[in-house]
């Protein structure tokens, strides 16, 4: 037990100065969840398979909502969704001050009613509306 | 002096969960203790009737957060027996693996908690920083340190490699060296001997009338694990049950103490002998029918009901944890002893309160 004492005297503290010095993340560590809206098709299965109910999908707006206190980064909706449109990464999330559901809305394209086809159609115009916050 | 009750509970510094004894005593010595439970029930086995079988893995490793890998593997366990699914061996010995690591990260909280009981805080915090490293092996391989997600129906989630395993036997064998020092404290300090030695007393005649489980009673002489049944890879790994006749609280201590070694030495086996492969069979088809899954938790002996219907939603999830079958044992130990030596009683039987009322 002396041993014990005199080492932990010697060293430095266990305890990381934590927020100055940045916790050592491993490769494989749940972050948080990223979404790209401009493969996605809205087809939900991303939200039928969420065990917190946190992704809330509505097909006729466009609209693709997570809520990001009910996520439990499990990686369910990263491994189902057909066109990969959802990602995981290692950094963790900060702490913030509200409550915070992150909208992501696709707008849809203008039909041209135009007999003409040597003008090209014009380009879908992805628009993530701005973070509600609650 | 006329008898007088105290409350124990459900707010006290040493418990790490709520439960209350109403404490009845005469001067000093407890002559009864009446608890009460039920101040963290969340309702869960209801929840599991509402989501569907995938889900549920979620909702059932969250029952307890020590012992949480065992809790998704016993409910796996009990699904793909229904199905009659054979998962790859691979698979078999990574849960192996991943549970006796959890079985290690469990004992070694214990030990830091009972330490904290008898006023010894540094041995408290030594015990604890040791855990860090376990915490560390398994985020490394699962990404979580806690409730780790890595089962699903039909095999594991995540595999591992080469490096892992290196991370893994070294991590062993530097937790082997540090509990040189710290087991030495815990097994032969004059101070810790004084409050753990003779201190509630359970008679293997009392430890087997009350159905006791888990280390509780391999303390009293009963020589009983539900490891050697061979589930899982077990039945490939060699070990035997350690039991202690004493019975005190000493004795619990002993024997939680040598299966950390147990535990270190069943993961050194299993890396040795791990087979090359797969790691999950596809689940096709419903499930129908009832079955009991049993599996040897760090406190004792869970069972798992599972009753199923053919639809996408069970229709019943029971489970039975050990430290539900432990609590008699602390109303039958508490008779005799003094009013300091009430913390140490509880937490030797090492109460998972939040298992106990899901």
């Amino acid at each position: 037990m002396l041993k014990l004492v005199w080492k932990n005297l010697l060293n430095k503290p266990a305890t990381r100065l934590y927020p100055v010095a940045k916790e050592n993340t491993f490769e494989r560590t749940r972050g948080r969840i990223f979404f790209e809206e401009k493969d996605c098709i809205y087809c939900g299965i991303c939200a039928r398979k969420c065990p917190a109910d946190a992704i809330k999908v509505t097909r006729a707006s466009n609209t693709w909502e997570l809520d990001t206190l009910r996520c439990i980064i499990c990686g369910e909706c990263v491994n189902d969704c057909p066109k990969k449109c959802i990602t995981m990464n290692s950094r963790r999330r900060s702490s913030g001050s509200n409550k915070k559901v992150i909208t992501f809305t696709k707008v849809k394209e203008e039909p041209i009613i135009n007999k003409d086809t040597s003008i090209k159609k014009e380009p879908i115009i992805n628009k993530k509306t701005a973070v509600k916050e609650e | 002096m006329a008898r007088t009750t105290i409350p124990f509970g459900p707010q006290h510094p040493v418990l790490p969960e709520p439960i209350q004894l109403k404490l009845v005593l005469d001067d000093d010595i407890v002559v009864e203790a009446i608890p009460s439970i039920g101040y963290v029930h969340r309702g869960l086995e209801k929840l599991a009737e509402i989501k569907d079988l995938h889900q549920t893995v979620y909702i059932v490793e969250r029952v307890c957060g020590i012992c949480s890998f065992m809790h998704s593997m016993a409910y796996v366990r009990g699904i793909e027996e229904l199905m009659g699914m054979q998962i790859p061996d691979r698979a078999e010995y990574l849960r192996v693996i991943w549970a006796e690591i959890g079985r290690i990260q469990s004992h070694l909280l214990w030990l830091g908690l009972i330490a904290d009981a008898f006023g010894f805080e540094s041995l408290f915090m030594e015990t604890w920083k040791d855990r860090e490293k376990i915490l560390d092996l398994m985020e490394m391989t699962t990404g979580n340190r806690v409730i780790i997600s890595a089962n699903k129906i039909g095999g594991t989630t995540k595999d591992m490699t080469e490096e892992h395993f290196t991370s893994i036997l070294n991590t062993m064998n530097f937790i082997e060296d540090k509990l040189k020092g710290v087991d030495k404290v815990f097994l032969n300090d004059y101070t810790v001997k004084k409050r753990l030695v003779g201190v509630g007393v359970l008679t293997k005649s009392d430890a087997e009338d009350l159905c006791c489980v888990g280390p509780t009673a391999r303390a009293s002489g009963i020589k009983y694990d539900l490891r050697k049944t061979g589930y899982s890879a077990y039945k490939y790994l060699d070990f035997e049950p350690l039991v202690d006749s004493q019975g005190d609280c000493y004795a619990r201590t002993v024997v939680r103490v040598n299966e950390i070694h147990q535990s270190i030495d069943l993961i050194r086996q299993a890396i040795s002998k791990i087979p090359k492969g797969d790691i999950a069979v596809p689940f096709k088809g419903v499930v129908t029918g009832d079955v009991i899954s049993r599996l040897e938790q760090p406190r004792g002996e869970v069972i798992y009901y599972i009753k199923a219907n053919g639809t996408k939603n069970l229709s019943r999830l029971k489970i039975r944890t050990p430290t539900f079958a432990n609590i008699p044992s602390i109303l039958k130990m508490a008779p005799g002893s003094q009013l300091a030596d009430i913390p140490i009683l509880i937490l030797t039987v090492d109460p998972c309160i939040s298992c106990t009322e899901r």
